[in-house]
C-alpha cells in the first residue's frame, strides 16, 4: 500500500505540488489549529471550573457565615431575659417581645421569620410568617424536650430554608420550655451572593446538598455540572453537616465555545480538501501541458501533428518549453527524413551490397559450375583420348599415340593451369596468397614478361611493342612475380584477342599520385559497353568459349585480384571494332602500396 | 353437709360485700399541676403535703361520695404556662377527675384560664396570688383561691412599710402578670392613702443574674424600703448582694411571699446574709400562730405519711396550710354534690359552710360573687429565723 503510493508520489507533481500545498494547511490548520482550539477549550473550561471552584469555596464560606451569625444571634437573644419572660408572661409577650424579635429578624441581611414557640412547639410570640413554623411543631418539641437546639435543611414549596430550632432552657429547672425557631429561605441568601453577578444568576443554581469531606465536582445525568463545597459551620450547626451545591450546565456554557471550534475544525478541514484539490489542480496545470507535450512528441512521431498552438502561445515557462519542444520537434522531423534518406541510402546501399553479395554468390557458384564444367572437358578429353588409346590397336597406335598424347596433354596443361589459377583465385579471396614486397627493377621485369611471351606472339603474328622506357622508371615497391603475372596475363590477352596481325604496345607513364601506369593496348575486336561489367566474372568468356582462342576465363579476374593486393588498380577501356587498353597503377613506393591496401 | 352449708353462704356474703365494696371504692381523682421540678422549689412540695394530709384524713374517715377514696395525681408545669395548659387539657381527660389544684405561679394559673374554661375543670389555687386568678372573665368561675391575693398583699406590705418608718418606698416588681398584678394592687393603695410614697418602680425580667441596677435606682431615687415582689432565686440573688454594699445603703426590705416558694435561704451567697438585712415577708399561715390543737392532730397525719416529724421541717407552711383546707372543702363539696361531674361540684363549692380549717374558721369559704376564701386581715408580716422558718411577726 505504501508502495503504491509512494510511487505514485514519485510519478505525479501534481501529487507533489498538492501535498507541498496541503501538508502545512493541513498541520496548521487543522492539526495545530484544532489543538490550539481544544486547549484554549480545556483550559478555558478549567479556569471556569476553577473559577466557580473559587466562587463555590468563597460563597459555601460566607453561607457559613451568615449561618453561623445568624446561629450565634439567636443564641444571644434567647439567652436574654426578655425572651425568656415571654415564655411566662403572656400579657407581656405582645407589648415588649414582638417588638424585639422583630428587630432581630434580619441579620447579615437576610430576613427571616422568627418565632417564640411553648414546649409543644407552638408559636407564643413571632415575627413575620408562623405559617411555615407550626407545620414543624414536632420537631421543635422533640428538640426542646432534648434540650438541645438542632438544625434541618427543609423543603417548603419548592423553596430550601434553612430551620434552626434554639431551645431555650428555664434555669429555674435546667430544662428545655420554649424555644426561638427560625427560618431563612436559602434562596435569599443564594440571590444576595449571586446579584453581584447578573451571567452567573442566569447560569448558576445555587443548591444545599448533604455532607461530603471535600470539594467534588460531579456531572449528573441531565450533563448539569455540580460543584460540592462543604460549608463550614460552628458547634450545634455543624450538625447540619451541609454543602453548597453550585449547579452549572457547564457544557450548555461551552456550547458556543465548542460550536465554534467544531466550526473551525469542520471549516479547516474543508479548507484543507479545497487546498488539496487547488493545488492538485494547480499540479495539473503544469503536468498537463508536459504531457500535452509529451502527447505532441509521441502524436508527431506517429502522425505528424504539431505542438498545440495554445501551448505555444502561453507566455510562461510552458510555453517557453513548448516552443523548445517545437524547436526540437522540427530538428528531430528533419533529422527523421534525413535519417530516412539516409537510411534509404544505405539500404540501397546494402540492397547493392547485398545483390554483390548475391552476384558474387551466383559468380561463385557459376563459377563452380563453370569451373566443374572447365574442369570436365580436359578430363573428359583425357578420358577420352586415354581410352581412345586403349581402344586403338599397336599399329595405328603410334601414329595415333602421338596425336593422342599431344591432345592429352594439353588437356593436361590445361587442367593443370585452370587448377593453379582456381586454387590462386582461392586464395586470393581467402586472403591467403602470398606477397613478397621488395624493390623491383621495372624495365627488367618488363622485359622478362616481354621475352616470356615471344614466343606466342609470334604464333599469333602479333607484334610486341615496348614503348615504356622502363629503363627510366623509378624501382617500384612491389612483388616481381605477382607483377609479371599479372602483365603476363595483359599482355597474353592482348596477344590473344587481337586481330589478325595486330599488335600489341607497352606502355609505362608515373602518375601524380606517386604511381606507375603499365598499358597494354592491342588492336582488337574491342568490347561492348554492355560487356564491359561481365570482363571480371570468373569464366564469363563472353561468348569465347566455343572458340579458339584458349583461356581458362578467370585470368583477369585473378589478375585484378593481384593488382589490388599489390595496392594498386586495375582498369581499362575499350572501343568495338578498334582495340582496348589495360592497365595498371601500380603504386610507387612504401608508403603509397601501405596507404592503397 | 350443714356446716359447709353456713360456711359457704359465710364466704358469699362477705364476697359479695367485697365487691359491693369494691364497686363503691373507685377513687375520685384529685390533680395537682405545679412545679415540682423547679429548682430549690418548695412550694409545689408543701402544696403537695397540704393535699395528702387531707386526703389521708378524709380517707381514713371513709372518704367521699358513700365510701370513695380521694387520690391525688401530680403533674409537673416547671412553672411553664404552656405545661400549665397541656396539662390541664391532659387531665380533663382523666375519668372522675374533679379539680385541679394550682401551683406557685400566677401566670401559670392566668394562662390556663381558657383551658379551664373549655374543659370546665375546677382550678383550686392554694397559693398564686395575683388578682386576675380569681378576678377572671369565666362565667361561671372555675377557679377558687385559699390564698394570699396582691389586693390584699400589697396593702398590707405597704402599710407595715409606712408603720415601720418609711416613708418613701421603692417597688421591685418581676416583669410578669403577677409583679404587674401587684403594681396596679400598689397603685390603687397608694393613690387612696398619702403615705407611703413610691419613688419608683424598677422591673427585672427573672433571668436577670442581678437586680442590684434596679435596687440602685430606687436606692437613689430616695426609698428609704423596698417593696419586692419576687420568687426565691431572685431574692436571695439581691439579699446576697445587698449584704456586700454599705451599711447605710442596705434598706428594708418587705417582700411578697414569692420568695418562701423556694429555698431563699439555701440560695444566699453567705449563710448570714440574711441576717444582715432587715427582710420581711407576707403571709397568711403560721404553723406557729395557727391553732395548736388542730396543727397537732394534722401533725399526726403527717408524720404517718411523710418523713417530716415536726412543724419546723414543713417549708413553705402557707402552701401546707392552704391546700389542706382547700382539699377538705372540695371533699365536702364534692359530697354536697353527689356526684364526680365537675359542673356540680362547681357550684357546689359555693355552698360549703362552715369549715373550721387548719388556717382559720371558715363560714361560707366561696360565694358565687368572691372566689377567694381570704381576706385582708388574714394577710400579715413574718420574719425568717434562724432556723430558717418563717415566724410571723409580733405586734
Amino acid at each position: 500500500m505504501i508502495d503504491t503510493i509512494l510511487k505514485a508520489f514519485q510519478r505525479k507533481t501534481s501529487f507533489r505540488v498538492a501535498a507541498a500545498a496541503s501538508l502545512p494547511s493541513l498541520v496548521f490548520l487543522v492539526l495545530i489549529g484544532s489543538f490550539s482550539f481544544w486547549q484554549i477549550y480545556e483550559s478555558t473550561y478549567n479556569q471556569v471550573k476553577s473559577a466557580l471552584e473559587y466562587d463555590g469555596y468563597v460563597d459555601a464560606r460566607r453561607i457559613g457565615e451568615t449561618f453561623n451569625t445568624i446561629d450565634a444571634t439567636i443564641t444571644t437573644l434567647s439567652e436574654n431575659p426578655t425572651i425568656a419572660n415571654g415564655l411566662i408572661d403572656s400579657a407581656g409577650r405582645e407589648t415588649y417581645l414582638t417588638p424585639l424579635l422583630e428587630s432581630f429578624s434580619v441579620i447579615q441581611n437576610v430576613k427571616f421569620d422568627l418565632v417564640l414557640t411553648d414546649f409543644i412547639g407552638n408559636s407564643i410570640a413571632y415575627s413575620g410568617n408562623t405559617f411555615h413554623i407550626d407545620r414543624f411543631s414536632q420537631l421543635i418539641a422533640a428538640a426542646i424536650t432534648k434540650g438541645k437546639s438542632v438544625f434541618y435543611i427543609k423543603e417548603i414549596e419548592d423553596e430550601k430554608y434553612l430551620l434552626g430550632i434554639n431551645v431555650i432552657i428555664y434555669s429555674r429547672t435546667q430544662t428545655g420550655e420554649g424555644a426561638l425557631v427560625y427560618l431563612v429561605s436559602l434562596d435569599e441568601i443564594f440571590v444576595s451572593l449571586l446579584e453581584g453577578d447578573k451571567q452567573k444568576t442566569s447560569q448558576i443554581i445555587y443548591n444545599i446538598k448533604k455532607p461530603v469531606n471535600k470539594v467534588m465536582d460531579t456531572i449528573d445525568a441531565d450533563g448539569i455540572t455540580h460543584i460540592v463545597t462543604p460549608i463550614p459551620l460552628l458547634s450545634e450547626l455543624s450538625e447540619l453537616g451541609i454543602a453548597l451545591d453550585q449547579e452549572i450546565k457547564l457544557d450548555e456554557m461551552f456550547l458556543p465555545l465548542r460550536r465554534i471550534s467544531l466550526v473551525y475544525i469542520l471549516g479547516s478541514v474543508v479548507c484543507f480538501i479545497i487546498i488539496v484539490f487547488i493545488s492538485l489542480w494547480l499540479g495539473r496545470q503544469i503536468t498537463r501541458p508536459l504531457k500535452a507535450l509529451e502527447n505532441s512528441v509521441i502524436d508527431l512521431l506517429v502522425n505528424a501533428d504539431p505542438v498545440p498552438p495554445e501551448l505555444l502561445q502561453r507566455r510562461d515557462e510552458i510555453g517557453s518549453l513548448a516552443s523548445s519542444f517545437d524547436w526540437v520537434i522540427g530538428e528531430l522531423r528533419e533529422m527523421n527524413h534525413t535519417l530516412e534518406n539516409k537510411v534509404e541510402e544505405r539500404t540501397r546501399d546494402l540492397l547493392l551490397a547485398r545483390d554483390e553479395a548475391v552476384n558474387a554468390n551466383l559468380a561463385k557458384t557459376r563459377f563452380l559450375s563453370s569451373m566443374s564444367h572447365e574442369l570436365r572437358t580436359p578430363l573428359t578429353a583425357i578420358l577420352g583420348f586415354g581410352q581412345m588409346m586403349e581402344l586403338v590397336s599397336d599399329e595405328k597406335l603410334v601414329k595415333e599415340k602421338k596425336k593422342y598424347v599431344h591432345e592429352i596433354m594439353l588437356a593436361g596443361k590445361q587442367l593443370l593451369s585452370l587448377i593453379d589459377e582456381v586454387l590462386e583465385l582461392n586464395q586470393i579471396e581467402a586472403g591467403k596468397l602470398s606477397v613478397s614486397f621488395s624493390n623491383v627493377a621495372v624495365d627488367e621485369l618488363i622485359q622478362e614478361t616481354l621475352s616470356m611471351n615471344r614466343m606466342l606472339a609470334d604464333t599469333h603474328g602479333i607484334d610486341l611493342i615496348d614503348q615504356t622506357k622502363a629503363a627510366e622508371q623509378r624501382p617500384l615497391w612491389t612483388d616481381a612475380s605477382r607483377l609479371k603475372q599479372v602483365l603476363n596475363n595483359l599482355i597474353s590477352n592482348a596477344i590473344k584477342y587481337n586481330r589478325e596481325s595486330g599488335s600489341v604496345t607497352l606502355l609505362c607513364e608515373q602518375l601524380a599520385d606517386d604511381k606507375l601506369r603499365i598499358s597494354v593496348q592491342d588492336v582488337g575486336e574491342g568490347l561492348h559497353k554492355d560487356q564491359f561489367d561481365k570482363l571480371f566474372i570468373p569464366f564469363e568468356r563472353l561468348g569465347r568459349e566455343a572458340g579458339v582462342i584458349e583461356g581458362t576465363g578467370i585470368g583477369l579476374t585473378i589478375t585484378r585480384q593481384v593488382v589490388n593486393l599489390l595496392g594498386g588498380k586495375m582498369d581499362f577501356t575499350s572501343e568495338p571494332g578498334k582495340g582496348s587498353i589495360f592497365w595498371v597503377d601500380i603504386p610507387l613506393s612504401r608508403q603509397t602500396v601501405q596507404g592503397n591496401t | 353437709m350443714r356446716k359447709v352449708w353456713v360456711f359457704i353462704s359465710v364466704i358469699v356474703f362477705f364476697s359479695s360485700l367485697g365487691t359491693v365494696q369494691a364497686a363503691d371504692k373507685k377513687a375520685v381523682i384529685i390533680a395537682l399541676d405545679a412545679e415540682f421540678s423547679l429548682l430549690n422549689s418548695t412550694s409545689a412540695q408543701s402544696i403537695k403535703l397540704g393535699i395528702d394530709t387531707a386526703i389521708a384524713e378524709i380517707n381514713s374517715a371513709g372518704g367521699v361520695l358513700n365510701g370513695r377514696p380521694l387520690k391525688l395525681i401530680s403533674k409537673d408545669n416547671r412553672s411553664m404556662p404552656a405545661r400549665g395548659i397541656h396539662n390541664i387539657r391532659e387531665l380533663a381527660k382523666v375519668k372522675d377527675l374533679v379539680a385541679v389544684f394550682s401551683g406557685r405561679f400566677s401566670p401559670v394559673v392566668l394562662e390556663t384560664i381558657p383551658m379551664l374554661q373549655q374543659t370546665q375543670m375546677i382550678n383550686l389555687a392554694p397559693w398564686s396570688s395575683a388578682d386576675g386568678v380569681t378576678e377572671n372573665s369565666m362565667s361561671p368561675n372555675y377557679i377558687f383561691r385559699l390564698s394570699l391575693k396582691d389586693r390584699y398583699a400589697m396593702p398590707a406590705m405597704l402599710k407595715f412599710a409606712a408603720d415601720n418608718g418609711a416613708n418613701k418606698i421603692g417597688l421591685l416588681l418581676t416583669n410578669t402578670s403577677w409583679g404587674r398584678s401587684n403594681l396596679k394592687a400598689a397603685e390603687r393603695y397608694l393613690q387612696k392613702t398619702g403615705s407611703p410614697l413610691s419613688v419608683g418602680t424598677a422591673w427585672y425580667n427573672w433571668r436577670d443574674k442581678t437586680l442590684m441596677q434596679e435596687y440602685q435606682i430606687l436606692l437613689k431615687a430616695g426609698a428609704q424600703a423596698i417593696i419586692l415582689v419576687a420568687n426565691d432565686d431572685e431574692g436571695a440573688s439581691l439579699v446576697s448582694e445587698m449584704v456586700s454594699l454599705p451599711k447605710d445603703q442596705r434598706l428594708p426590705i418587705i417582700s411578697h411571699w414569692g420568695v418562701t416558694g423556694g429555698d431563699f435561704i439555701g440560695q444566699m451567697k453567705t449563710a448570714d446574709a440574711l441576717d444582715q438585712i432587715n427582710f420581711s415577708v407576707v403571709q397568711t399561715f403560721s404553723l406557729f400562730s395557727a391553732k395548736q390543737d388542730k396543727v397537732a392532730d394534722v401533725m399526726q397525719t403527717v408524720r404517718r405519711i411523710s418523713t417530716i416529724n415536726n412543724v419546723e421541717q414543713i417549708d413553705a407552711p402557707v402552701g401546707f396550710g392552704h391546700a389542706y383546707d382547700l382539699t377538705h372543702i372540695l371533699a365536702k363539696a364534692i359530697n354536697l354534690a353527689g356526684t364526680t361531674e365537675r359542673k356540680v361540684i362547681r357550684d357546689k363549692l359555693e355552698q360549703v359552710r362552715d369549715y373550721d380549717g387548719i388556717v382559720k374558721y371558715f363560714k361560707r369559704p366561696f360565694s358565687a360573687q368572691n372566689h377567694d376564701a381570704l381576706i385582708l386581715e388574714d394577710v400579715f408580716m413574718a420574719r425568717y429565723h434562724a432556723d430558717g422558718t418563717i415566724r410571723p411577726i409580733k405586734k
